[in-house]
């Protein structure tokens, strides 16, 4: 017990003395993961919207698709990845390899599906009287899917959430493709893999904590956006209907 | 001139028919009023000819354009010189102002011009002290005043309303029905009303349409529907409670007798004998008087002694079953049933002119 006590303490000693290692490692993950999650919402929104709005052909199998994909293992998308964009790849003459930018796709590619598959959920889910009231009104077609996507506004930013959430903590993919380079591509789920092999438990635990934090302040912020923008949404008047 | 033609519209949903009307026109500046029962397709009307729901079949025509197969901007065109109002209004902004001018902000208009007809259109509705309100704390009525208000803002020729005041009490129904018709009529509107009240449809009505099982069963002026209903169907709905099925046994000088089961009733009409026919009577046009006074002279063609069965107090009048032999229904005031002793049991008078008695063809 007094074992895993000293370790704790350790590890709130390495936190509290923020070394420049451990800050390279954080700013990397945040940057990786934070870029990851907005192009996968930048992408993945419209997307999930299309497929629940959209009258297309193949649309079934598309959303068959990415509902697949939302369970697509990690380290496969990171192997695939890899075998793209390695030297001898077809990408390969990129040079993304081993950096931050592919670590970027990888994770993007891991959110997407999980963004767009939740948004799609969700405002399938919004009551069809709202399009048929608003279409009542003189809205547009495009105007009563923003319609439907407003009131959905909730669910959209729980896809966000949940997208943020999965790459955060993933650690195959940005293990095969960034390779876990000191300084360079290493993220706080491969340090703390780094050092729980090597046995330096309090440095992997500082990890640990530090990723756990990240993930409630990122949430905690999100979450309170997502509210504050339902309150300031209705309370705004309605003028940025496209035409 | 017409504004708006449905030439033989039907919609399936799967198997079943839910509508199937051979030809509606509702001319420029009038009022029409769909009345029928729940379930007999009137939304689902009201969607076809505003242009949100596709008809399995038919054509429509508005403005004397074809426009059921209209898409994207030509569509959106035609859709925007109509406004629908639903039983149940959905809201979109926050306060009553947002949501009187979602229409106009869907239309793209200058903020002064959104300003000036919704402020107009809050006025018109009797809104004014609600302008800021929360929509999520309005009553059911004042829910259904901003709705209205929305679709009057938005000044379309065309407006569709469908059970616009089926959330009401009776006294807000009244105070809100007459606003809406002075507003409409006030602007010279044409307007289609989708009601299941009958009295409505004859009150806002410049014409009534009965709609059962998803087609138009009698259309014409309210007075025309209400006394002169084409069948039985039409009769039952406009609250004609007694009808009989009978047989023509003489006709004389315009003056029938009917056989009807037990008894005979005498009629206006012109069918000849043996015409199998129904007869439609007024529950308030049937007379009970106390039995010695059917001894004395009167106009009245039709009069018999019967025996109450039941009595149903229904506020200031009193509903009275009767069987004189065959049963019948009448209305008597509340008062009056307390003084002639109206009890079940009791033996009484039974009257009502031949004019009072509506002859149908048979064939529910």
């Amino acid at each position: 017990m007094k074992v895993i006590l000293d370790v704790f303490k350790e590890a709130f000693l390495l936190i509290l003395r923020l070394d420049s290692e451990f800050l390279s490692v954080l700013s990397l993950s945040i940057l990786v993961s934070g870029s990851a999650s907005i192009l996968a919402a930048l992408f993945g929104v419209p997307f999930g919207v299309a497929l629940a709005e959209g009258n297309f052909k193949g649309k079934r199998l598309l959303l068959t698709l990415t509902h697949a994909f939302m369970a697509l293992p990690p380290v496969v998308a990171g192997l695939v990845v890899f075998l793209i964009l390695m030297r001898s790849g077809p990408l390969g003459s990129l040079r993304l390899i081993f950096t931050p930018a592919s670590m970027i796709i990888v994770q993007t590619i891991l959110a997407f599906p999980i963004v767009a598959g939740l948004t799609h959920a969700s405002v399938s889910s919004v009551d069809p009287r709202y399009e048929i009231q608003a279409r009542g009104l003189g809205a547009s077609r495009l105007q009563a899917v923003v319609v439907k996507v407003r009131q959905a506004r909730m669910g959209v930013v729980a896809a966000v959430i949940a997208g943020f959430g999965r790459v955060l903590a993933e650690v195959g993919a940005v293990m095969i493709v960034g390779g876990n380079i000191k300084s360079q591509t290493r993220v706080l789920t491969t340090h703390l893999l780094l050092y729980a092999r090597q046995g330096k438990y309090e440095m992997a635990l500082a990890d640990g904590i530090v990723l756990i934090m990240l993930s409630v302040l990122i949430n905690a912020f999100l979450t309170k956006a997502q509210f504050q923008r339902a309150r300031t949404q209705i309370a705004q008047r309605i003028t940025s209907y496209p035409s | 001139m017409e504004m708006l033609k449905a030439v033989s519209i039907k919609k399936e949903y799967g198997e079943r028919f839910a509508l199937d009307i051979e030809h509606l026109a509702i001319s420029e500046g009038e009022i029409l009023t769909c009345v029928g029962p729940n379930g007999s397709g009137k939304s689902t009307l009201i969607r076809i000819l505003s242009l949100l729901e596709q008809p399995s079949a038919g054509r429509l025509f508005f403005r004397g354009r074809e426009v059921q197969n209209l898409k994207g901007r030509r569509r959106l065109e035609v859709l925007r010189q109509m406004s629908v109002i639903f039983q149940d209004p959905i809201f979109f902004g926050r306060s009553v102002y947002d949501n009187v001018a979602v229409g106009l902000t869907f239309r793209r208009l200058s903020r002064a011009q959104k300003d000036q007809r919704v402020r107009q259109a809050i006025k018109e509705a009797g809104l004014e002290h609600l302008e800021r309100a929360d929509v999520s704390t309005l009553s059911g009525g004042e829910a259904q005043k901003v709705a209205f208000a929305r679709a009057h803002a938005l000044n379309t020729d065309l407006i569709f309303l469908d059970e616009p005041f089926a959330n009401l009490d009776i006294e807000a129904r009244r105070s809100y029905q007459a606003i809406v018709k002075n507003a409409l009529k006030g602007r010279g509107k044409t307007a289609v009303f989708v009601t299941h009240d009958i009295s409505e449809a004859a009150y806002l009505g410049d014409r009534v349409a009965v709609i059962n099982e998803g087609s138009i069963v009698q259309a014409g002026a309210p007075s025309e529907v209400l006394f002169k209903p084409a069948n039985a169907v039409v009769a039952r709905f406009t609250g004609m409670e007694n009808l009989l099925d009978g047989v023509v046994s003489s006709s004389s000088v315009g003056i029938l007798t009917v056989r009807v089961d037990g008894g005979t009733i005498q009629a206006v009409g012109e069918e000849k004998a043996g015409t199998r026919l129904i007869l439609g009577l007024r529950a308030e046009d049937i007379g009970l008087v106390p039995k010695d006074q059917l001894r004395l002279p009167s106009s009245f063609r039709n009069s018999y002694e019967a025996i109450v069965e039941r009595v149903e107090p229904a506020g200031a009048v009193t509903r009275v079953f009767v069987k004189c032999p065959f049963s019948l229904v009448s209305y008597v005031t509340s008062r009056s049933a307390v003084e002639m002793g109206i009890v079940p049991g009791e033996r009484i008078g039974v009257r009502f002119k031949a004019t009072s008695v509506h002859v149908m063809g048979s064939g529910f």
